[in-house]
């Protein structure tokens, strides 16, 4: 999620009015968490839906809109420059899509030069999903003329000064020896993509970094902007974003026609687009009787047009895909705080899951027996396995930050003798249960697993033995009336001779024992432990058959 | 000594105190003969028989036309007489013995019973020992007084954890007004996860969560063709009048086995199964792929709701909302506008914490995008809810570490946590 920083002048100066303290709180109402105030600067979040209020300009005139200076929709346009832009057929394969603007006629302070560094960044690590999906390179044009190229070409083909070196270099060089083009080696694959002039001159290679014979500065008048990317529309959708925040600026757009071989299109496309609004739909959603003047003030207010049973949306909102989204941005105009809030007369009959009772009922027999719950997580890793001598046949984690979530527990018991190691500190004797669920691989399932609910009791303590858990087995299974036999078991968990398999009718429904010497050296736990571990759907499958 | 053997049994000291039945009898009818019905008002009808019985034994009534006559007035009682002295410890008469065993009045005490007992005659003691109650030679004894103040040792009774507590607290609210219980796998497929919530395969809406990938089982089927061939759609080119995320959607990504980040895929699963009107809650673990420190824990519980209703309306959703918090002990709630790539309207309810002085957000909710109901063959509006349970729990109980949940069980803070209101 991104968090951007503005300065409180400029965004002040953008937004038409000095603003306060409520002023910027009130923009919280409209989705835009308020992350920090201080003197000069504020932080908000921004929702990856709208990228457009990445920039200060953008956000400035949301705010100039929502707060009431000045509503409605800024008139966007971008004259024709004339000027081409060949994209060859060798970029296909490896960065197929090119869109470009031209901007004159502005100034750029420092702060403005910031806050475009910032919106590039952001949009690069945000909906550009770090360069991969888009890529932003904005030029002083002033050095270099068009018509422009963007082709690939081979590692060594060409030679040029990339931005923040003094010296020529190759794309290989760059690639190997460049701090960006060490970060962003990843994706490129074989050839390089570049963009140049009518002369040569390379302005950027995409995504990795431009050139420095264009390199933008406070005092640049002419810019071009070149959007690259592995599909069409989130290039068009970032080009008018910045376009527009340039426009802001004081800066008029000028098109380029980019020629893709026989198909041309021009970037960039600021005209507004139109949504047919359904006032029913959005009054049944919304609660509210609503009259066509109501959507007009409420989506002006949202800085989106209305005409004549249209929404008029413009060129940077990218995030408008259905009339669901006009709905929405009239329910924040509204206020969500202003809703009428109630509890729709809907008849409905509640229905408990019957495995959730059981869970509880068996919770409270061993609650009963005096015994405390614990809940572990369901996460773990071999490790814990093995030192607990169970094998591990699990379904495995394939990208965990964490070495201590790498698999899916099959077991309870694990997890219990971790709890019991850290819990070495308090007072004994130690009664604990855990009733989850654990996790088998089968292939026969839709998603190749399944969750088994499972129960595990442990007591700890100087008189912790297999005769201090096996009366408490009873007395669990006892309270459900299931009689069940104890089968000698060999097991590495256990001790050898005090271990046994619960069976019932014939069926292994788990085991209990005290747990193994070594078992209990390799969790660093120093007292006796004795536990057991039952399938509790299987408990239940029982009783359950047992009622039909 | 053989007087000290006997004991009196309860009815004994019953009779010692208020009188033989018989005694009590002869007294009622010392003025005059008396029908049974009103003898009955006074005296028990067990009482009053075993009065009648011993009564007329010995000659001292006759019965005539329903009538009970005092025939001589004279009579004495030493069964009364007999139980006084045993019950000071005196010895009686041989023949008394027997009359009073065979009334069941005194029983005998077990020699070792008494033995044991005498050990402690005369003696200030603590604890009191059985046999003292069985002889009755308690009252030979001086009880000392203890230090009343002292709670002793520590108790620790079976409890539930403090996370199952709340669990079932909410269990039953979303009960309470009407849900049906669900669940969901938890591994789960990137389809039920993200797709069929219209979330893009390539968008950071798909990083939002940071997710667990599988390795083993890396792949999950997915529902039949016709969903899957509408959630398709819907991401590429838009239903409803939407126009879709304009990208190519690959089937293959939507296999993907990972850990469910949300039950909010328990919801779509539901979606796809229920008839309107329907409401339906899910209370699950999910999972993110995070660093684990005080503020973070790689599983979390999530409280999950849809309301599927042909006049479902935004108000309902914040109203729902509102009466759960309500119910959870939190008086103040906002709602503040949020993003989801499933929702629109989304909100993000928080409510006032007055302990801590602010508001604290604890979850998301909104209406399901028709990109997300469509598909799944739901045409009326759909509210929807995943709120989390940890937050909440830790500003009811106070702890201030999230890791004291599932990471830790620690003992102490278990045992001793205060779980109400």
């Amino acid at each position: 999620m991104a968090v951007v920083e503005f300065d409180l002048d400029d965004l002040g100066r953008l937004a038409g009015r000095k603003l306060k303290k409520e002023d910027l709180e009130r923009l919280e109402m409209m989705g835009f968490p308020l992350e920090r105030l201080e003197e000069k600067k504020v932080s908000y979040e921004v929702f990856p839906n709208r990228p457009d209020m990445l920039s200060i300009e953008g956000f400035a005139r949301a705010a100039r809109s929502f707060l009431g200076a000045e509503t409605g929709m800024g008139n966007y346009r971008a004259g024709k420059s004339g000027v081409k832009l060949h994209v060859d057929k060798s970029v296909a394969s490896v960065r197929p899509y090119i869109a470009a603007a031209i901007l004159k006629g502005g100034k750029l302070n420092e702060s403005a030069l910031e806050g475009l560094i910032q919106l590039q960044e952001k949009l690069h690590d945000t909906f550009g999903r770090k360069r991969k999906k888009v890529a932003i390179g904005i030029h002083d044009m002033s050095r270099v003329e068009g018509p422009f190229s963007y082709r690939a070409v081979s590692r060594d083909a060409v030679r040029f000064v990339p931005l923040g070196m003094s010296r020529e270099m190759t794309p290989a060089e760059i690639l190997g020896q460049h701090q960006k083009g060490i970060e962003y080696s990843h994706l490129i694959r074989d050839k390089v993509p570049l963009l140049a002039d009518s002369k040569g001159r390379v302005l950027s290679m995409p995504p990795v970094i431009n050139g420095e014979l264009t390199r933008l500065t406070a005092g640049s008048r002419e810019l071009l902007i070149d959007v690259t990317g592995t599909q069409l529309h989130p290039i068009l959708d970032v080009l008018n974003i910045i376009s527009a925040a340039l426009c802001d600026r004081g800066f008029s757009a000028y098109s380029l026609e980019i020629v893709y071989g026989r198909d041309k299109i021009t970037t960039p496309d600021l005209s507004p687009a139109r949504m047919k609004v359904d006032i029913g739909y959005a009054e049944r959603l919304l609660g509210l009787d609503l009259e066509e003047k109501d959507v007009s003030a409420l989506l002006l207010k949202m800085g989106i047009g209305y005409e004549k049973g249209y929404a008029v949306i413009p060129p940077y909102r990218v995030d408008i895909l259905h009339q669901i989204d006009l709905v929405e941005e009239m329910a924040i105009a509204y206020g969500y705080m202003n809703f009428r809030t109630a509890i729709p007369p809907i008849p409905s009959t509640a229905s408990r899951q019957d495995e959730n009772d059981f869970r509880l009922a068996a919770c409270g027999a061993m609650q009963g027996l005096g015994f405390q719950e614990i809940l572990s997580m369901v996460l773990s890793n071999s490790e814990s396995f093995r030192k607990s001598g169970v094998d591990v046949k699990s379904a495995g984690i394939k990208n965990s930050v964490s070495s201590e979530c790498t698999i899916v527990r099959t077991r309870l018991l694990p997890g219990i003798l971790k709890s019991l190691a850290q819990n070495k500190g308090r007072s004994y004797p130690q009664h604990v249960f855990e009733a989850g669920d654990v996790v088998v691989l089968d292939s026969g399932a839709e998603t190749g697993a399944r969750e088994i609910r499972n129960i595990a009791a442990a007591i700890a303590g100087t008189n912790a033995g297999y005769e201090s858990i096996a009366p408490v087995l009873k007395a669990f299974l006892a309270s459900f009336g299931i009689e069940y036999r104890l089968e000698e078991l060999k097991d590495k968990a256990f001790i050898e001779g005090r271990a046994a398999s619960v069976l019932v009718n014939g069926k292994d429904i788990g085991s209990i024992g005290e747990v193994s010497l070594e078992v209990l050296e390799n969790w660093g736990i120093e007292m006796p432990v004795a536990l057991f571990e039952i399938s509790l759907e299987a408990v239940y499958g029982i009783l359950k058959r047992g009622r039909q | 000594m053989k007087q000290a053997n006997y004991r009196l049994t309860e009815e004994g000291r019953s009779y010692l105190a208020s009188g033989l039945p018989e005694m009590r009898l002869m007294k009622l009818l010392e003025k005059g003969r008396k029908k049974v019905e009103e003898l009955s008002v006074s005296m028990e009808g067990k009482e009053l028989s075993i009065a009648m019985q011993h009564a007329r034994a010995r000659d001292l009534i006759s019965i005539r036309d329903g009538f009970v006559e005092m025939v001589s007035k004279h009579a004495d009682f030493p069964e009364h007489a007999w139980l006084k002295k045993l019950a000071e410890g005196k010895g009686i008469e041989e023949k008394g013995y027997g009359i009073l065993l065979k009334r069941r009045l005194i029983e005998e005490i077990k020699a070792d019973d008494y033995e044991k007992a005498r050990r402690f005659a005369g003696r200030e003691i603590a604890a009191v020992d059985s046999s003292l109650l069985k002889t009755g030679l308690w009252r030979q004894t001086i009880l000392r007084p203890y230090n009343i103040r002292i709670a002793g040792k520590a108790q620790y009774p079976g409890r539930p954890h403090i996370i199952s507590h709340f669990m079932e607290r909410v269990r039953n609210i979303f009960l309470d007004l009407g849900f049906s219980e669900a669940s969901g796998p938890l591994i789960e497929s990137g389809f039920w996860n993200f797709d069929a919530l219209f979330q893009p395969q390539d968008h950071p809406a798909r990083d939002m969560a940071d997710t667990f990938y599988m390795a083993m089982p890396e792949r999950c089927s997915l529902p039949g063709k016709k969903i899957v061939g509408k959630v398709k759609e819907a991401h590429e080119k838009g239903v409803g009048g939407s126009r879709g995320w304009r990208y190519v959607w690959d089937e293959e990504v939507s296999m993907q086995a990972v850990l469910r980040t949300h039950t909010t895929a328990v919801s779509a699963r539901m979606l796809s199964k229920v008839k309107p009107p329907a409401k339906v809650f899910c209370i699950g673990r999910v999972f993110r792929n995070e660093t684990i420190d005080y503020k973070h824990l790689v599983e979390l519980t999530q409280i999950e709701g849809i309301v599927v209703d042909e006049n479902a309306a935004f108000g309902h959703l914040l109203g729902y909302l509102k009466e759960f918090y309500r119910r959870m002990g939190f008086e103040r709630i906002r709602f503040r506008p949020a993003y989801f790539p499933y929702t629109e309207m989304s909100v993000e309810p928080e409510v006032w914490i007055p302990e801590r002085q602010e508001w604290m957000e604890l979850g998301g909710a909104g209406i399901f995008r028709p990109e997300v109901t469509i598909p799944l063959g739901v045409a009326c509006p759909v509210l929807a809810f995943g709120l989390g349970l940890e937050r909440l729990v830790m500003v009811r109980t106070g702890i201030k570490d999230i890791r004291e949940f599932y990471y830790r069980n620690d003992l102490e803070i278990l045992r001793n946590a205060v779980l109400w209101p």
